[in-house]
């Protein structure tokens, strides 16, 4: 489920929910590491579908981020258009749905 | 102390839980997730306050004398940690467990050894690695409590715990928990990644018994995959050059170049040359004085989670002239590399 942005232009707004992989050892989404990839919310089972639109229902809300005991641990951060506007909201590793998680595909910019 | 990486407030959840229009299955889930939130809120608070608390009895305290048991588990690429325990991993057929066994168990000794503290909280806790995390996945951390390693995907990055100064890296984050308890974000959050970069990188100058000036600086060398290193890349960072262009995440270097938000693998770049610059100038061993220095700095406080890089700078010039009062040209070498930074 590689990222194509030219695919989420001719989709239906709000159905798409593009991912990045953010941080980790490495730092991913800092220099030329990248991790991301698309969900197609129509095409989840309902109760995935649900608990990722509960995510995003928090949306702009940081994750633990500096709270969180963990160090060098991937965030999500999750995109999507919503009233002809940017949405976003970025999660901890530990609070993102598998499915979110396989989404992402690591690649060297 | 609130928590604030909630995405649903428990007023929600409660409010949700008891709407009749909602189906009874999703209430039941609903309730069941305040009562796992509240209970894993009281957790978090209470190991905060222990870490903290521990932390200050601690610094006053003599190390005792248990030795850290180094224990692995394998997860068999599945995301559940620890996983399942492993049996004599010293002499384990599994080359990824024997190798985290091994750097790990040098590690702890290189601690006593060199900084004589007794395992990541001075208490000669046990050390807890979790191998084979995840499918092909790229990275390594620490979750405070234990390490966890990845096998990579086989092109950006091979097996993590390849490189020994990536397993030094994550148990200083341990060691950063349980000492100056640098918060995660800002020039603090700067700072807890660059003494993991420095204590990697001296533990892999250790190993391979080189002096400063044989040290290749790099930070990841051991890890980067075919597919990297056909693209040109040599490490993940550089302390000696944090900007080259051979890193796959390149640094600022200068004090100057830092803006407020920049993320720890950001910024820590400034504080990693200043160290590669104190340990040139001293020359020699990196970890024998530069190394005791930034341990004095790390180590030598009580608790100072939101410490800026300008004080940690200065700790480092007060220990250098604790240390080596006999020495002037040790606290020039710290005061020149700073200034060299901006700092």
């Amino acid at each position: 489920m590689r990222s194509d942005y030219r695919l989420m232009a001719r989709k239906p707004p709000g159905k798409c929910v593009k991912i990045e992989r953010l941080g980790g050892f490495a730092g991913f989404g800092m220099g030329h590491l990248r991790s991301d990839g698309e969900i197609d919310l129509e095409e989840l089972p309902e109760e995935e579908r649900r608990a990722i639109e509960r995510l995003l229902s928090k949306r702009g809300a940081p994750g633990g981020g500096a709270k969180s005991p963990v160090r060098d641990g991937f965030r999500y951060r999750l995109s999507w258009e919503e009233d002809g506007e940017s949405r976003s909201v970025e999660i901890d590793e530990s609070d993102a749905p598998e499915r979110v998680r396989a989404a992402v595909k690591d690649r060297l910019d | 102390m609130s928590c604030g990486c909630k995405f649903i407030p428990d007023e929600v959840l409660a409010r949700l839980a008891n709407d009749p229009k909602v189906p009874k299955f999703d209430r039941a889930a609903m309730e069941r997730t305040i009562a796992v939130d509240q209970e894993m809120r009281r957790v978090r608070e209470a190991t905060q306050a222990l870490i903290a608390s521990s932390s200050m009895i601690a610094f006053n305290l003599a190390p005792v004398t248990k030795k850290p048991t180094v224990k692995l588990f394998d997860c068999q690429h599945g995301n559940i940690l620890p996983g399942a325990p492993v049996a004599s991993p010293q002499s384990s057929s599994d080359q990824t467990v024997k190798r985290t066994f091994k750097h790990t168990t040098e590690f702890a000794k290189f601690l006593k050894k060199f900084y004589d503290r007794n395992s990541l909280d001075g208490q000669g806790m046990d050390l807890l690695s979790s191998v084979h995390y995840g499918q092909n996945y790229n990275n390594a951390f620490w979750n405070g409590q234990q390490m966890t390693y990845g096998d990579g995907d086989g092109n950006i990055f091979v097996d993590f715990t390849r490189g020994d100064d990536v397993i030094g890296h994550e148990l200083t984050h341990g060691l950063t928990q349980f000492t100056s308890q640098f918060v995660y974000s800002g020039e603090s959050g700067g700072l807890n990644e660059s003494m993991s970069d420095v204590f990697g990188s001296m533990f892999r100058q250790w190993q391979k018994n080189q002096t400063v000036t044989a040290a290749d600086w790099l930070i990841g060398k051991d890890i980067i995959g075919p597919g990297a290193a056909a693209s040109g890349f040599t490490c993940l960072r550089d302390m000696a050059k944090p900007g080259a262009s051979h890193a796959l995440a390149p640094q600022p270097s200068h004090f100057s170049q830092y803006v407020p938000g920049m993320g720890p693998h950001t910024c820590s770049g400034i504080p990693n040359n200043a160290f590669y610059r104190a340990a040139m100038k001293i020359g020699g061993r990196s970890w024998e004085k530069a190394g005791k220095i930034w341990y004095k700095a790390l180590a030598g406080y009580p608790s100072s989670p939101n410490l800026t890089m300008k004080k940690f700078a200065d700790r480092t010039r007060t220990a250098a002239s604790q240390l080596y009062p006999t020495q002037p040209a040790i606290k020039t070498a710290v005061d020149k590399a700073w200034n060299e930074v901006g700092l």
